[in-house]
């Protein structure tokens, strides 16, 4: 009984130092501890991984950290990089700080007053979401268009964007938008509501095909 | 007894130390806050019940947009008074009245919903907007479709803030023609965006004490220096295009290339391009408006120095 007991001990005690020594990614089970000395503080995006962001210390008004990783969204160059690492986390130093995310219009989205606390982790919600721009084109137009943001009553322009090739988003805060496509050559002219929320992508669909209903021939198939 | 014990026995943890360890597993294995913005407010629905809020968001943000005299304004939660609704249930836009702490009033129109509306065809995934007010009541969560608010009235409103200052400014254009202006902002808002490279900043106008603007050579950016009042400078760029946009509207673009700064003179409302402007001094003290100075605009007797540029 006691030899049982023995293989049995020495077999859990290797199982327990297998799991210990087993090689993993730093990321596979999040973040390491938060310093010594520091607060950690996260942005909830709605599943956006990387945002243009940077956080002022609102008692000395200096910007003490700032991450830039989007390109314009009116570059031709920008796509989706399908990170799956989350940029919106940053470690600072115990105090009242201002965050500030830029977004693809305009309008920033501002949040104030965010408390770090030693040792502890803070989340702040960024009240944005993403759409995208699913454009077709017959061969007349380039894949990659322009079109303009503007607020749902149309009154001001907000941004620019281009769609592109490849899959792409635009992040702006949350609310109701409308984008306007217009190639005057061709006299192609397209307006679309977008509504964003916070952790969905909005597809909209904008083409040089008609986005009606069933054709109008009514071709009746004989069985 | 301690021999029994080693005899077969098992050794007996005090309770007091079980219960510390199992209390520090909870307390320290995720120390987390949710932060947010305590503002609190008082919710007056159509039907005259009021409802006590904490954490307000409007549509989903702590700002609210709305439209003065077709030029839209957003405008911090924590900056505003009340709002009041006065348009119908069912409209999608409604008047409101927007009340600052310092007493000062704006009429508008604001976005509420209305009794919603049916998706667009085109948009996939039955995507809609929050068109709610939501918050925390004592009881839980609380939300109101916009539609149904007659009033908010909000109890923490911050005052003398850059929204409430009514900046007071020296304008030079780039033909050298100078005007004083009241309530200086830009589009609209308290504060300036700029550029540096790729990082995009804003810098309240508060606490601007000058901005000077390169020369325009026609391009689409213009060098700004930013100097501040504590004499701190900081470079950067600012947006000066004249071009017009492909689908840009002629209000929209006339509001783009001919208003960045807007405000009063002595004379009428004031506007001028980012392309047209040399030079903005504030001024640190704000005077009186009956022993304000005269109004130097130069120009062909007109009383702003609205430029329209043309595409």
């Amino acid at each position: 009984m006691s030899g049982y007991l023995s293989w049995g001990v020495l077999l859990c005690g290797c199982l327990l130092w297998a799991c210990a020594t087993t090689q993993v990614g730093s990321r596979q089970y999040g973040p390491p501890p938060v310093p010594e000395g520091k607060g950690r503080l996260f942005l909830e995006a709605g599943g956006i991984n990387e945002l243009n962001f940077y956080i002022v210390d609102q008692g000395t008004g200096e910007e003490v950290y700032a991450d830039m990783p989007r390109v314009s969204a009116s570059s031709p160059s920008a796509f989706e990089t399908g990170s799956k690492i989350s940029r919106l986390v940053t470690d600072l130093d115990p105090g009242t700080y201002k965050v500030v995310v830029n977004t693809d219009i305009k309008d920033n989205v501002v949040v104030e007053d965010v408390q770090i606390q030693l040792g502890e982790e803070t989340h702040v919600m960024i009240p944005v979401g993403r759409f995208q721009v699913m454009f077709t084109s017959t061969g007349e137009l380039s894949v990659q268009m322009p079109f303009l943001i503007m607020d749902f009553h149309m009154r001001s322009v907000l941004g620019k964007g281009m769609t592109s090739s490849e899959l792409r988003h635009f992040i702006v805060p949350e609310g109701s938008y409308k984008i306007r496509m217009e190639h005057s050559p061709t006299g192609f002219d397209q307006i679309r509501p977008v509504d964003v929320r916070f952790g969905r992508i909005t597809p909209v669909r904008i083409g040089t095909q008609a986005t009606d209903g069933p054709s109008s021939q009514g071709e009746v198939q004989q069985p | 007894m301690y021999a029994a014990r080693a005899k077969g026995r098992p050794f007996a943890l005090p309770s007091v130390f079980v219960s510390a360890a199992l209390a520090s597993i909870l307390v320290t294995g995720f120390v987390g806050r949710i932060a947010a913005a305590e503002l609190a407010c008082t919710v007056i629905d159509r039907s005259g019940n009021r409802h006590e809020l904490t954490k307000v968001q409007l549509r989903g943000r702590s700002q609210f947009e709305f439209y003065v005299e077709e030029r839209r304004r957003v405008v911090s939660l924590k900056d505003i008074k009340s709002i009041r609704f006065e348009g119908d249930e069912a409209s999608e836009e409604q008047a409101i009245r927007v009340e600052f702490p310092s007493g000062r009033v704006e009429n508008g129109i604001a976005f509420a919903g209305g009794h919603g509306r049916s998706p667009n065809q085109d948009s996939i995934g039955d995507v809609q907007s929050r068109n709610e007010l939501s918050g925390n009541t004592a009881l839980g969560p609380f939300i109101i479709p916009l539609s149904n608010v007659r009033e908010i009235i909000f109890r923490q409103a911050r005052g003398n803030t850059a929204v409430e200052r009514q900046l007071k400014a020296t304008v030079v254009s780039v033909k050298g023609e100078v005007a004083e202006v009241r309530h200086l902002t830009y589009r609209g808002q308290p504060s300036l965006d700029f550029f540096q490279g790729r990082k995009k900043r804003s810098v309240d106008l508060a606490g601007v004490s000058r901005l000077e603007f390169a020369d325009s050579r026609g391009g689409d950016v213009r060098s700004v220096t930013i100097t501040l009042a504590t004499a701190k400078q900081i470079q950067g760029t600012v947006e000066a295009s004249i071009f017009r946009l492909s689908g840009e509207l002629d209000k929209q673009f006339e509001n783009r290339v001919g208003s960045a700064f807007i405000g009063e003179t002595s004379g009428g409302p004031f506007a001028i391009g980012m392309h047209d402007v040399k030079l903005i001094v504030f001024h640190a003290d704000e005077e009186d408006e009956g022993a304000a100075a005269a109004d130097t605009t130069v120009g062909s007797g007109a009383d702003t120095l609205s430029v329209k540029g043309g595409g």
